[in-house]
């Protein structure tokens, strides 16, 4: 349903991601790991195209475009297709929780003010904040402001939701409730890319993990697979740090 | 409009020729505000009853009123107010009510400037500098000022090219300065109108901004040095 | 002769406060059509759009760099020289003596506040996080709808205390009407001063009437930004998260 080919990207002189291929069938939860800097924030931020790759084709289903030579109207129907949930909530500031969760479905898939109001009380009340929708984003916890960044992505009942790190900028007794979110809307067959270092959260919902150093797919299986029995030293490396030290960006 | 390079070249000359007047009126008010600008910013940080009430009266008039308004004022009203007192100062040079007015209207901002450049500093800094057994004066010139100069340069810069500009009302009060000299310049024209010459003061003062600005910019970047944590 | 004629002051009020429409007209007009041409520069530069960049530039260094009573004479002085140059080449008979004083300062004032109003909204836009843009894309807005619903009104509130602090500077820069013949507060007590030789009343009757101006927008900025900050919360002390 997403397939990536070939993708490259380069900041400045500095390579990336060095042609990566990747699908993702539908209802499928794909989770990427790897080190900081192996370039997996930035795959997951070409698959809507919020950072132009230089070459390679992203295709969302049977929606295809050139990375390098996309026209406007392309990357915004792709990203009309998916949604994202980011590392840093990114909800909008002026805006209250409930309108945070209706302004994609009102300004961007021109749904009727009623009928996306009603929708997104619903997803609030699934993430468990009924009581918050007339609060401000400042007003919350970081956990809270995640949980209704997920709402904000549901609601555009999308293809494809692209998870960004989502708990790496939480206090360890919120990630749990984010988590727990995640998982639930996992189980009800949406399709995931989760880049995340929460490894218990990849053993548990993934389907597939994808270990990523260095601009490129070092392995990938399932998550007993790659997780539990590596095959390549590199990422044998990598898991024995994580147990040892947790890595948390910041 | 047929006017030859020559005359160009003229009217150039004539207008660079009062150059340094300006540039006096500010380098002399700036000097004087630069004192009284730090005399107001230590009043109004030590919070000094009665000194402090008068600082925050000033600040507001000096910062509410137009500077014309504060020219004319130091230059009609002054001499008629000290003649009260049997002062008479009717003899004195413009210029000197000029640098007046230009002084007291520049202190005010530059010691918001002088004030908010030491707050930013912290008091962490200053605990800092209490915990390895500095005095407060010592820790003044020694930790709060340097770091102070530096956070302050960026405003202090807008502000010595804010007095620039300021100068220019000075021929309101009949100082023949680069703007007062219009009239004689046109005297003695051949065939050069108000725009022309308008258009030459404005180049004049605009290259002599500029300079200003990359001076102050090659001071940040000298004064910045071992300073990288402050300009991030 | 008294210090100060109290009672030939206040009989001059009146006549005085005759200048204040002026002041506000020019002010108020002037922050208005500044505000579109500022916001639209702003934009211009940061999208860095090719040529029209340049030329921004280039016009902010300028009014930045030049006193404005120097560019209200450059106007006044240029525009009948402009219509001199059109008139014969396109058979116009524009004639700048039918221009009335008060269409020039407004002209010449929004040229002047544009140019700060422009640094002012690109600084305010640039302050706006890089994640709100990012996130009106990821939801499916365009840049424009973005721009819009997102980071303008977000932009406006930062921008709000510079903005207050021009609008003060723009009442306080209309004492320089009279290069264009306006005869606004202080134009009128200059005359009444000079006839009647009254400089320090006229001139302090005219300071407290520009004083009570700017302490009254004081009030109104601050009022305004207590009533739009609604959204901001505990957001200052939690800048750090974002």
């Amino acid at each position: 349903m997403i397939e990536l080919t070939n993708i490259t990207k380069s900041f400045k002189k500095n390579e990336v991601l060095k042609g990566i291929d990747l699908q993702v069938k539908k209802g499928e939860v794909l989770v990427i790991v790897g080190p900081s800097g192996s370039g997996k924030t930035t795959l997951l931020r070409c698959i809507n195209y919020l950072e132009r790759p230089d070459e390679g084709t992203i295709s969302v289903e049977g929606f295809s475009i050139e990375g390098k030579n996309a026209s406007r109207k392309d990357i915004l129907a792709l990203r009309r297709k998916t949604a994202m949930v980011f590392q840093h909530y990114n909800l909008f500031k002026n805006k209250t929780v409930l309108e945070n969760v209706m302004e994609g479905l009102i300004v961007a898939q021109k749904m009727k003010a009623a009928e996306a109001r009603a929708l997104s009380v619903d997803l609030l009340q699934k993430v468990g904040l009924s009581e918050k929708i007339n609060d401000y984003p400042a007003q919350l916890s970081g956990g809270q402001q995640q949980r209704v960044g997920i709402a904000r992505a549901l609601a555009l009942n999308p293809s494809v939701i692209l998870f960004d790190e989502p708990t790496s900028a939480l206090d360890p007794e919120m990630v749990g409730e984010v988590l727990a979110i995640m998982k639930k809307i996992a189980r009800e067959g949406m399709t995931m890319v989760v880049v995340t270092h929460e490894i218990d959260f990849a053993r548990e919902v993934a389907d597939r993990v994808v270990f990523m150093a260095d601009g490129v797919i070092v392995e990938q299986g399932t998550p007993d697979e790659v997780l539990a029995h590596p095959k390549h030293e590199r990422t044998k490396q990598f898991l024995k740090r994580l147990v040892r030290e947790p890595e948390y960006e910041i | 409009m047929s006017t030859s390079l020559q005359e160009w070249i003229d009217l150039f000359t004539k207008v660079l020729d009062k150059l340094p007047l300006t540039l006096f009126m500010m380098g002399a008010s700036l000097f004087f505000a630069l004192i009284l600008g730090v005399l107001i910013a230590i009043i109004r940080i030590q919070k000094q009853p009665i000194l402090y009430q008068t600082a925050t009266f000033y600040l507001s008039f000096t910062r509410c009123t137009p500077l014309l308004v504060q020219l004319f004022l130091v230059y009609f009203g002054l001499p008629q107010l000290l003649l009260v007192f049997s002062i008479d100062i009717n003899s004195w040079d413009r210029l000197i009510f000029a640098i007046i007015a230009f002084s007291l209207h520049t202190a005010a901002y530059l010691s918001e400037v002088i004030r908010s450049a030491y707050l930013a500093v912290g008091e962490a800094q200053l605990e800092a500098a209490y915990s390895v057994g500095m005095s407060y004066p010592q820790a003044l010139r020694r930790i709060i000022l340097p770091q102070a100069f530096v956070i302050a340069l960026p405003n202090l810069g807008n502000n010595i090219i804010e007095l620039l500009k300021d100068t220019s009302l000075a021929f309101t009060i009949g100082i023949i300065d680069i703007m007062g000299q219009v009239r004689i310049i046109l005297g003695n024209n051949h065939g050069m109108g108000m725009f022309e010459v308008y258009i030459v003061i404005s180049l004049v003062y605009w290259g002599a901004c500029m300079v200003i600005e990359a001076v102050v910019s090659y001071a940040e970047k000298v004064f910045k040095k071992g300073h990288v944590g402050l300009s991030k | 002769m008294a210090i100060i004629d109290f009672k030939f002051a206040l009989e001059q009020v009146p006549a005085v406060l005759k200048g204040v429409p002026w002041t506000l007209t020019i002010a108020i007009i002037a922050m208005i059509v500044g505000l579109l041409f500022g916001l639209l520069i702003a934009l211009v530069r940061i999208y860095k759009v090719p040529l029209l960049n340049q030329l921004s530039i280039l016009y902010i260094s300028f009014i930045r760099g030049t006193p404005l009573i120097v560019q209200l004479y450059v106007f006044f002085y240029g525009v009948p020289v402009l219509f001199d140059y059109l008139n014969p080449r396109f058979g116009w008979e524009l004639n700048a003596d039918n221009i009335s004083p008060l269409i020039y300062a407004l002209i010449a004032y929004s040229i002047n506040t544009a140019a700060y109003q422009a640094e002012i909204f690109r600084g305010a836009i640039n302050a706006t996080s890089a994640g709100q843009m990012e996130a009106a894309y990821s939801v499916g807005m365009t840049t424009a709808q973005g721009l819009y619903r997102i980071i303008l009104p977000q932009a406006f509130l930062i921008a709000l205390p510079n903005l207050g602090n021009l609008f003060i500077n723009l009442i306080k820069a209309t004492s320089l009407a009279f290069a264009v013949k306006v005869m606004e507060i202080l134009a009128i007590s200059r005359i009444i001063a000079n006839d009647g030789y009254r400089f320090l009343e006229m001139y302090l009757v005219a300071s407290i009437i520009y004083w009570a101006l700017c302490l009254a927008c004081e009030i109104i900025f601050a009022k305004l930004e207590g009533k739009m900050s609604r959204f901001e919360g505990r957001a200052d002390l939690k800048a750090s998260a974002s």
